[in-house]
């Protein structure tokens, strides 16, 4: 979706401007030799590029959740600013809330499992991707080398991104639209890692940005399907919402 | 891409983690898993066909669907059970073995009765299977003074109510089934029922005759009669049922119980539940008591929290966590629950899932000033589950005791899925060992001391292992 996408971006904005390869170049390259930056210069144009996100100053999206056949359903929401900041919250009734943000500065995590915390090492620079908007400064700073890797489907093209403290992620690209529609790596939490792949389809033009509505991630038996509901750019926004809840201490 | 739903994962994905004994789907489990100890299971009431799967009996509303349900459930165990080879068991082979009893079975009891024996082929724990025309063992009793039973599917779920006792096998030998509680101005409470009381009959039924058709350890042959005791005195709001107590010299009289509404809104965790949580805590001198049915974060997890906030402010000398009859819940609510208790990152396990591994481990919080004086956790037979895995890593960590009975030793995480026609499945998806590598699956906590209830103790009001933990936290001060 367009949380993740931005993210995603923000990294083939890094790897392309690395690089300096054109999107001519990329345009032109036979299949079979084309490289990370031509799948990526693809995917950056067929998402819309940069310049709709350089016009706006927030974006906001609201989703509903669902665990496939396990009887759960809740919502979420997201919110970046141009600023940097940052903040999600996830709500299952009678089960838990939970909220992770940013206040451009330090990312900083609340759920009643882990608690309310600083996030660290793995765990922050993973946050740091999603929550960065169009993520491509956080991202410049993380990604430490990419590569082609095989494609679990003919239809698809896929890189695999190194980073410097999270694990490596495969992303991959549908080859007739350009558009990431998978995404396999590893969530980090104090729990340790826990492999997931993305499935991300409905690609949708909201203000000009390609965005999936649907997103079905998949971790072990169970699949979490994402819908967003609506997207709205440049929503007010204040520097409290991002800010670690008070810590109060009991 | 992804990002929303993987910044998920982290606390959902264990959230969705069920270890509770006893809790799986919308109906009552009733046939807990055999466990590694080898337990067989007893051959099916009617003979097999040896040809192909025969049709489904026409005159269940409901055969039509087991197909699809069985082919569900057996793949789903087939692809998601953390052991890719399922113990050894030739899963392929079993599914040839029961699929014909399953789908030729004359009602829709008989084939959730199948399909728990191909389950229980496995020999764990959390392995459960039931849906629409299923039955427990006894039924929902619903009798009226005029008899008669309700089918289970007219019931609704979310209006049942108890007449507020809890019966349990206990004391020596093969112990007897005995009123362990009596809730306060219940039914029950006004009829004069007490605490250690012995009873034989529920609902008409002795419940000398409540033996599973699998063979079980002993501790689980009880606490399954636990469970059929609670499920028989479960039914309707304002319904009755027949208890037949026996008094110390043998004299016998049947008492005519109100099932009474709970106390608060049943909940439901996706396809677990109606759940009725219930959280008490008290101070006995300087001695703080906090004791709840079910791990869940939404309710339990805040209440029990603010009154371990409440003990440690009080600056009480000692913290007793009672956990005896509590068969677990979702698996993640042991972390924030330990978080409570000690100052320092505490391992409380391993969990081993099909294809990777975690560690579940509570951290310190911003937000949270944890208790640090003396704990101790009480358990019995029925302690199962996230409350064994919790038990079992405070102990490791050396910052609790236990004190009570050798815990039920059901604790594999699971899942319970929606299937086919309505089905819910309850699988094993990890295994879990303790974070010195012990599986407590079939063995259970052993408590640093072991302390007995009899009945007649419960009679004259005493609570031995309260009494235990209270003389051990009690000394400890004093050193």
């Amino acid at each position: 979706m367009l949380r993740a996408r931005s993210a995603f971006l923000g990294t083939a904005l890094c790897l392309f401007a690395t690089s300096r390869v054109s999107y001519a170049a990329a345009d032109a390259a036979p299949e079979a030799e084309r490289t990370v930056d031509q799948i990526l210069a693809d995917f950056i144009k067929a998402s819309g590029g940069v310049a709709p996100w350089k016009k706006h100053r927030s974006l906001a999206v609201t989703m509903t959740i669902s665990v496939r056949g396990l009887g759960l359903n809740g919502t979420a929401t997201a919110l970046w600013t141009a600023k940097g900041q940052y903040l999600e919250t996830g709500d299952l009734p009678n089960m838990l809330s939970m909220k992770r943000g940013s206040d451009g500065k330090r990312y900083w995590s609340q759920d009643p499992i882990d608690g309310l915390r600083w996030l660290q090492g793995a765990e922050a620079e993973q946050a740091e991707i999603v929550g960065a908007w169009m993520g491509y400064l956080q991202l410049s700073a993380h990604s430490s080398g990419s590569k082609i890797v095989p494609a679990p489907a003919a239809k698809l093209e896929c890189i695999e991104v190194a980073y410097k403290q999270s694990t490596a992620t495969m992303y991959c690209f549908d080859k007739a639209t350009h558009l990431m529609t998978l995404e396999q790596g590893k969530k980090a939490s104090p729990q340790g890692d826990t492999p997931y792949i993305t499935r991300a389809s409905d690609y949708r033009d909201t203000g000009g940005v390609m965005m999936p509505f649907v997103q079905e991630t998949t971790a072990g038996p169970a699949t979490f399907v994402v819908t967003v509901q609506k997207a709205e750019w440049d929503v007010p926004t204040s520097a409290s919402q991002f800010a670690l809840p008070k810590v109060g201490k009991k | 891409m992804s990002r929303i739903s993987r910044s998920l994962l982290a606390p959902y994905g264990l959230l969705l983690l069920v270890a509770a004994a006893g809790c799986a789907g919308k109906t009552p489990n009733t046939t807990p898993g055999a466990t590694a100890a080898g337990p067989t299971v007893q051959p099916p009431s009617f003979e097999p066909s040896t040809g192909p799967a025969p049709k489904p009996e026409s005159r269940s509303p409901y055969a039509s669907s087991r197909p699809a349900i069985f082919d569900a459930a057996w793949t789903a165990i087939r692809d998601k059970h953390y052991d890719p080879k399922l113990g050894g068991v030739d899963w392929v082979a079993v599914r040839k073995r029961y699929e014909p009893m399953a789908i030729g079975a004359p009602d829709e009891p008989t084939f959730y009765r199948v399909m728990n024996d191909m389950l229980g082929e496995l020999k764990q724990s959390h392995l459960f299977i039931t849906g629409p025309g299923d039955e427990s063992e006894l039924g929902p009793q619903t009798e009226e003074q005029s008899g008669g039973t309700v089918p289970q599917t007219a019931i609704d779920l979310n209006t049942l109510g108890d007449p507020g006792i809890i019966v349990r096998v206990i004391g020596t030998g093969n112990g007897a089934a005995t009123i362990t509680f009596v809730r306060p101005n219940s039914s029950a409470a006004k009829a004069g029922l007490r605490a250690g009381t012995v009873v034989t009959h529920i609902g008409g039924r002795p419940l000398a005759s409540l033996k599973s058709r699998r063979a079980m350890r002993p501790v689980e042959e009880r606490f399954h009669l636990r469970r059929l005791a609670s499920q028989a005195l479960t039914g309707p709001v304002g319904s009755q049922v027949t208890v037949k107590i026996s008094d110390s010299n043998g004299t016998s009289k049947d008492v005519l119980l109100r099932r009474d509404a709970p106390a608060e809104q049943p909940i439901r965790v996706g396809n677990l539940g109606p759940l009725y949580p219930e959280v008490s805590s008290r101070q006995v001198g300087d001695i703080g008591i906090v004791a709840f049915n079910y791990f869940l974060l939404e309710p339990v997890l805040k209440k029990v929290a603010a009154s371990i906030d409440q003990f440690r402010s009080r600056k009480v000398k000692g913290l007793v966590i009672d956990l005896r009859g509590n068969p677990g819940g979702v698996a993640a609510m042991a972390i924030p629950l330990v978080r409570q208790l000690v100052k320092e990152r505490t391992p409380l396990g391993t969990l081993q899932h099909r294809d990777h591994q975690n560690v579940l481990v509570a951290e310190p919080s911003l937000d949270i000033t944890p208790y640090l004086g003396p704990v101790v956790i009480l358990t019995d037979e029925g302690t199962a589950s996230t409350s064994e895995i919790f038990a079992a890593g405070l102990q490791a960590a050396g910052r609790a005791l236990v004190v009570g009975q050798v815990t039920l030793g059901q604790a594999l995480p699971s899942v319970i899925e929606s299937l086919p026609g309505g089905a819910v499945l309850q699988y094993v998806v990890a295994d879990f060992k303790t974070p010195k590598g012990v599986a407590l699956e079939g063995r259970g906590v052993i408590p640093d001391r072991l302390v007995l209830e009899t009945p007649s103790a419960l009679a004259a009001g005493q609570d031995p292992v309260l009494e235990a933990a209270l003389t051990i936290i009690r000394s400890k001060g004093k050193k």
